[in-house]
This record gives C-alpha cells, structure tokens and sequence, in this order.
C-alpha cells in the first residue's frame, strides 16, 4: 500500500472512529446501562487510533489516544468508575483528537491548553480512590479464574511493510497473562528467495489470562486485516465460558481444525453471538465515497450508450444483433440497480452526529431533553444523505430552542420535565418519510397570523387553515422567535431548510398542536441518481419533466395563449393556472407550433403548466450532475444523454414554480 | 556516521569455495536495512565455504532483521556451507526471545 494511501485510509478511519467515540461516550451520559459495551467500544476506537495514528506519523494522535486509552483499560479492569465526568472527557478527548487530526492536515494548530487540562482531568479520574475491581466491569471469564487459551497467528505478510511490530503484540499479550510464545521460522525461504520485507514468521501462543475473548481479540485489533487468527480456549472442561472460537479474518483462510460435532456447534454459536458484538468486518470493503459516484456516472454513461446502442441496433433489423442487445439491456439495468444499491446507506449514519447536537443544546441552554430515533436502518441513498444533515440539524435546533420549554414550565403545565425530540425515518414505497416530532410548545398560531398580517402576506381578515398557516413559516425572512438565540434564530430560516429539501426533490410539511408539540415531515427519494420522467421537447431541445410532478397533459391552442396581469394563464377546466413556456424560458428560436402542448405539474398545492411543443413519452433517467458553473442555475437540477447523443435537461419543479410564480424580471433571472 | 551496508572481509585463502568470509553486519538490524544486508549475506555465502557474521556492532534489530539472519542460515544449510552468528549483543538475543525465535547464534565471540 502506498504510504499516502495508507494516510488516506487512516482519515477516512478515523472519522468513524471519533463518531463511534462519540456515540459511546453520549451512551454512558445516558446511563441507560450497557455501559461494558460502551467502554469496549471506546477502548477499540482508541487503541486504534493509537495504533493506526503511529503508524501513519500522527505522532499527537497517537501519543494522547494512548493516555485515554490507559483510563480506559483502568475503567475495564474495574479500577476507575463510569461516571458522568469520564463520559464528559471521553467527549472532550474525541474533539480534541479531531482537532489534532485537522492540525496535522494544515489546520489551525490545536490548543495545548485543551490537552493539557484533558490529561489533567485523566490524571483526577486516575489518581481517585482506586475502587474494588467490580464483577461487572472486569473481565468476564475473571469471575471463573484464568483460562487457558492457544492462539495461532499468521500476519499479513506486508505487516512489517505497514509498519507493524509484532514484538508490541506480544507484549500486550504478556500483560495480560502468563503467555509463552512460539515463533515459527519453518515458512521463512533461503535468502534467494526471500522478500526481505514480508513476514514470513508465524507464532502459537499459550496464554493464561482472565481476559475475555473480546480483550483478546482487541490486541490483534489492527493487524488482523488478512491475517489469520485463530483463538481458542485450551481446556474447556476447566473454562465454562466461552466456547472454541476459529476465526479467519479478511481475506485469511478459514481455520481448518478438525473437531467434535458438539465442540463445532458451540463454535458455531460462540462465532455467531461474536458477531454480534462486534460488526463483522470479513464483509465490508472499504471504498473511497469518490470511487463509487465514478462508478455510478460510468453506469449512468453505460446505460445511455446502451439506449444508442439500441436504437442503432433496431435500424438494422438483425436477428443476431437484436439478442446480444437485449442481454446487454437486460445486464446494464440490473448492474445500474446493483451498482445505486451500493450507495445506499442507514440514515442511521447520520443520527449519531445529532445525539452530540441534543447533548450540547441541551445544556447551553439549561434544558432537559431526551432525543429518541427511530428508523435508524432505513436506507437513503449516499447523496441525499450528505444533503440531508444539514437542514436537519437546523430543524432539531429549532426544536431544541422554539419547540421544547423550560422544565419549569413543563412542570406548570403538567408535562414531564425531560422534553422530547423524536427523529424517526420510514420507508414509503419509492420515499422515505423523514419525521422530527417534539412534545413542546408547538406552533403559535396567533403570533404567526400577525407576523403574516404585519408582512404583508396576507390580508387581515384571510381565512386560513392550520395546515395553510404553518406553511407560510417556509417563506423567506419568516422568523416569529421572541428573542435570537445563539441556537436558531439568526435570520436563517426555514425557507433555507425548505430549499434544501426541494434540491433533494424532498417535500416539507408541518403539524403542530399548540401545547402538544411540532411534527415536521420531510418526505425524499430514495436516490436523486435516478428518476422516471416524461420526455419533451420545444425546438430542437429536449426535456426531462419528473413523473412524479405530471399530472395531466393538455393541448394550447396559439389563440388560448394570452397575458393577464403580467403572467401566462390558462384556463384548464375553469380553473386558471399559470404555465411557464419553455421555448421562452430556455430562449429557443422559431415559431412555435400551431399546436402546442402544455404538461401540467403540481407542486404542493400549486399547479403549473409548462408549454412544450411535443410531449415524446416516459423515459427512465439517469441523471448527471451539471458542472459547477450552471449550480446557480434553479430551474434545472440535472442532464442526461439521450440515446441519440443529444443532451436533455432535466426540470427542476420546486425551482420551476419559484420562476413561475415570481416576478418577471426573477423569472429571467433563474432562467438566464 | 554508521553506513547501513554491511563489511564484508575477504579472506586471503585462493580457492573461493573454501575461503573464509567473514562480515560485519550494521548497527541497524532492521527492515530498513535489511535489502542491503540480504544482498551481502547472499554475495558472502556463494563466495565462501564458511561465512562468520559478526553482530557486533547492532544497536537495534526488528522482526525483518531477525528474519533475514535466518533465511541466510537456511540458504548456507541448502548450499552446504557453515554460517556462523557471532558477538551477538543482548539487544538481539533479547529480541529473538521476545518473539519467541530460537535463534541458534554462536553466541560465544568473535
């Protein structure tokens, strides 16, 4: 592996890892028990950091992971109790190794203060009374003495290539144990033929030890990468709790020692509540999120020479052209599936971040909130994801700040002091329903009555639904907070969330109950790479309307087209609705047809006509990003290559209505 | 400054095959190192009948060295020749106990 590889890998790493730190350290705050796993969890995270940061010559990373990671090992062996303060620190340590991450990559060096109190406070938590080893925190099998246990390890050959030193692993093992060491030399080749550089030693160790398997596992931690290792108990009549373990690690061998059926199914269900503990890693390759967009534009550009491919192919009428064509059609659309199908990740891996925000609100502002999720498993694709934490994060905080009192009040009025924020996500067919709900105060639907009044948006004695009401919050500059607060409130509103959303071709719509709480819904595609849309065409230009806007298609005669205060508007079945010309907007030249057709398409409650002047059929879209220097554009959100090799533009609604619907000169503005 | 190729002594015996070599391995053992001293080892086995490597001058040694120091032992065994390990310090004897390789050095001088 190249040396800058290797750094790369250990970045893109150690952000999950500083998210899993993260999680772990708001689950011991919580003190909702699993506090073993929690500590586990923070050891593993930490000892690799340590390891891996050495390795790459994140010499500050890797010398402070190291401290923490000693309190740590201090917490596992029952030496130092789990409280509030260490979750506290763990948080404190996970931003301050971001920071030093960040240092190293050309940041702003970090502050030595923080460190330095950091280990101060590591030192408190250490030099406290040592409090009796407790069964719960100590080693599992300590509560039946030390087992015996044989371990077999055969590294990766470019081990010491990577920078690993065997020599370390065995002394960790000694610390744990009574540990005798066996290298084997019988693999290593003449000098002839010997790479001077790969390791070619392999050891058996017998260690006697109360460390659990999972201790034990956690010394080879970050050189089991296509290692093989095997750990197993020696005597298991003297050992009753864990069963014989075999385990081949990524891309090793699997074991292939031969035993009883009896001492088999025990390793099967010793391997199988393994995995559960910890993700199995034998599965998952870890990809740069780059490669994958690269495969999914190749994909994207595979299927659009495969439509030309067959539209060229249907010209010849050749039997044995026509089968191979279909086979491809049939394998690109099943590749184009598999391949978006990668893509998608939990929106799990976005929940994590906002447990740290409601943790940090929460006490700025001398709240007490609990955040619940839900959902975490539902899947959305990559890009919407990386879209998507931004506006929820603005709409947690608004939650936070607006939506949940003071306990005090809460207590006045009846309600648990404990507010409550529940960020939920479901699946819904080809969407995936986004919901944060809030047990606050809710919408106040007085005060926003007024403000509209007072802006001019509507008029005094309107007659509007709730649903109607809430809707107007979404407006520009719409902010009804008493007071700016440092969490919301800064003249960045919801307009900004409700656009974010649009771009994701998301919808957002409110509920609120006064004194009950705010449920903001937030309802996106599953993936944005690829959509259903209806193929026009004005001039020589072609289209991409998204199905899920249509509605209806009807015909404009030239003589129904007219202007009335300003805008187009057609009658459609008594009701008038604005429509946008395409050949207008895009700029295209010539007359257009004596008939033309207008596409009806609704966005929210609104309904736009878009006049084209043919409407050519269905047409399944992969869709390509424009270039940065048509992002400003509002109206278009994407282009495809069409099978013929033109280029077609895909519409973007929520920017279309914005167009259609505001003035003349911005109209020109978001189409120029 | 120490250089981190080995020196190599010729003997003055005139049959190649049956010369003495002996060779004075650098103060690094590593795998840093170890590409040259691979190169030496095996130059100095097909020159010699009998090879003395002489460990008296590492400092510090790491797995690769280790490892390098017994493919050569294997490669003298194949040839039919003697390889010898002598002065070897107790940063190397230590090592090779750490990582549990019996190391069969001559450990008694040079």
């Amino acid at each position: 592996m190249e040396p800058n590889r290797f750094i790369e890998t250990f970045l893109e790493e150690s952000g999950e890892l500083l998210a899993s730190i993260e999680t772990a350290a708001l689950h011991l705050h919580g003190g909702t028990g699993g506090e073993r796993e929690a500590i586990d969890q923070l050891f593993r995270a930490l000892h690799t950091l340590k390891g891996s940061g050495a390795m790459c010559g994140f010499s500050a990373v890797a010398a402070f992971a190291h401290e923490v990671e000693t309190l740590l090992d201090e917490v596992r062996g029952g030496k130092v109790p789990v409280t509030a303060e260490l979750a506290g620190l763990m948080l404190a340590a996970g931003d301050h190794i971001r920071s030093l991450l960040e240092a190293d990559q050309g940041g702003l060096a970090a502050d030595e203060t923080v460190e330095k109190s950091l280990l101060e406070r590591i030192r408190a938590l250490q030099a406290a009374a040592p409090m009796p080893s407790t069964p719960a925190m100590a080693a599992p099998a300590g509560a039946a003495g030390a087992a015996e246990w044989s371990i077999e390890f055969r590294p990766e050959p470019s081990i010491l290539r990577q920078g690993g030193n065997p020599e370390l692993l065995w002394r960790e093992l000694r610390e744990l144990g009574e540990c005798v060491v066996t290298g084997h030399r019988d693999e290593v080749p003449v000098l002839e033929e010997l790479d001077a550089e790969s390791c070619y030693f392999w050891w058996s160790i017998r260690l006697r030890t109360t460390a659990s398997l999972p201790q034990l596992r956690d010394v080879f931690l970050f050189v089991e990468d296509g290692a093989h290792l095997v750990i197993e108990p020696l005597a298991p009549e003297e050992n009753p709790s864990p069963g014989p373990l075999a385990r081949g690690a990524e891309g090793g061998e699997e074991s292939g020692r031969e035993g009883s059926a009896a001492a088999k199914a025990a390793q099967d269900t010793q391997a199988a509540q393994d995995t559960k503990a910890l993700p199995s890693r034998e599965a998952t390759v870890r990809v740069p999120a780059s490669r994958l967009d690269r495969l999914v534009n190749l994909v994207g550009e595979l299927v659009m020479n495969q439509s030309r491919l067959a539209s060229a192919a249907a010209q010849f009428r050749s039997p044995e052209l026509a089968g191979p064509v279909e086979e491809i059609e049939r394998l690109v659309g099943e590749l184009r599936d598999d391949v978006l199908q990668i893509r998608m990740m939990p929106i799990g891996s976005i929940f994590g971040r906002f447990r740290r925000l409601v943790h940090d609100l929460s006490r700025q502002l001398g709240k007490e909130i609990e955040l619940l999720t839900e959902g975490e498993e539902t899947e959305l694709d990559k890009s919407i994801l990386d879209q998507l934490g931004e506006p929820l994060v603005h709409l947690l905080r608004n939650s936070i700040d607006h939506g949940i009192e003071d306990a005090g009040v809460r207590e006045a009025q009846g309600k648990p002091r404990r507010g409550t924020v529940r960020l939920s996500a479901t699946p819904r067919g080809s969407d995936v329903l986004v919901m944060i709900e809030d047990d606050g105060a809710g919408l106040n639907r007085d005060a926003i009555r007024a403000k509209a009044v007072a802006k001019g948006l509507i008029a005094a004695d309107a007659q509007l639904s709730d649903k109607d009401l809430w809707q107007l919050i979404l407006l520009p500059g719409f902010s009804t907070a008493a007071t700016i607060t440092d969490v919301s409130g800064r003249g960045v509103g919801m307009d900004v969330v409700k656009r974010q959303i649009d771009a994701l071709r998301g919808t957002l719509t409110l509920e609120s109950e006064r004194g009950k709480g705010t449920t903001v819904l937030i309802a996106l595609p599953l993936t944005l790479a690829i959509i259903d849309g209806l193929l026009v065409e004005s001039g020589d230009s072609q289209y991409i309307i998204p199905m899920t806007a249509v509605t209806e298609n009807v015909e404009l005669p030239a003589a129904e087209r007219c202007l009335r205060n300003g805008r187009n508007l057609i009658a459609v079945r008594g009701e008038l609705v604005p429509f946008v010309d395409l050949r207008e907007s895009f700029g295209i030249a010539g007359e257009p047809p004596e008939l033309s057709k207008i596409v009806l398409v609704r966005y929210e409650d609104q309904r736009v006509g878009l006049v084209v002047d043919r409407v050519m059929g269905t047409h399944q879209t992969v869709i390509q990003a424009l270039g940065r220097f048509f992002r400003t554009i509002q109206v278009i959100s994407g282009c495809t290559v069409m099978g013929d090799g033109r280029v077609a533009l895909v519409l973007d609604i929520a920017g279309l209505v914005r167009a259609a619907n505001g003035p003349e000169t911005e109209r020109r503005r978001l189409a120029a | 400054m120490e250089t981190a190729t080995p020196h190599s002594v010729h003997s003055s015996h005139a049959c190649p095959s049956e010369a003495v070599e002996r060779l004075e391995l650098p103060a690094e053992l590593r795998i840093v190192t170890v590409g040259a001293i691979r190169e030496e080892l095996l130059a100095a086995l097909l020159r010699a009948g009998e090879l003395t490597v002489n460990l008296g001058r590492v400092t510090s040694c790491d797995t690769a060295g280790l490892q390098v120091l017994v493919a050569a032992r294997k490669s003298a065994e194949r040839m039919g020749k003697t390889m010898r390990c002598v002065a070897i310090p107790a940063v190397v004897s230590q090592f090779a106990e750490d990582l549990g390789i019996s190391f069969e050095g001559d450990a008694h001088g040079a």
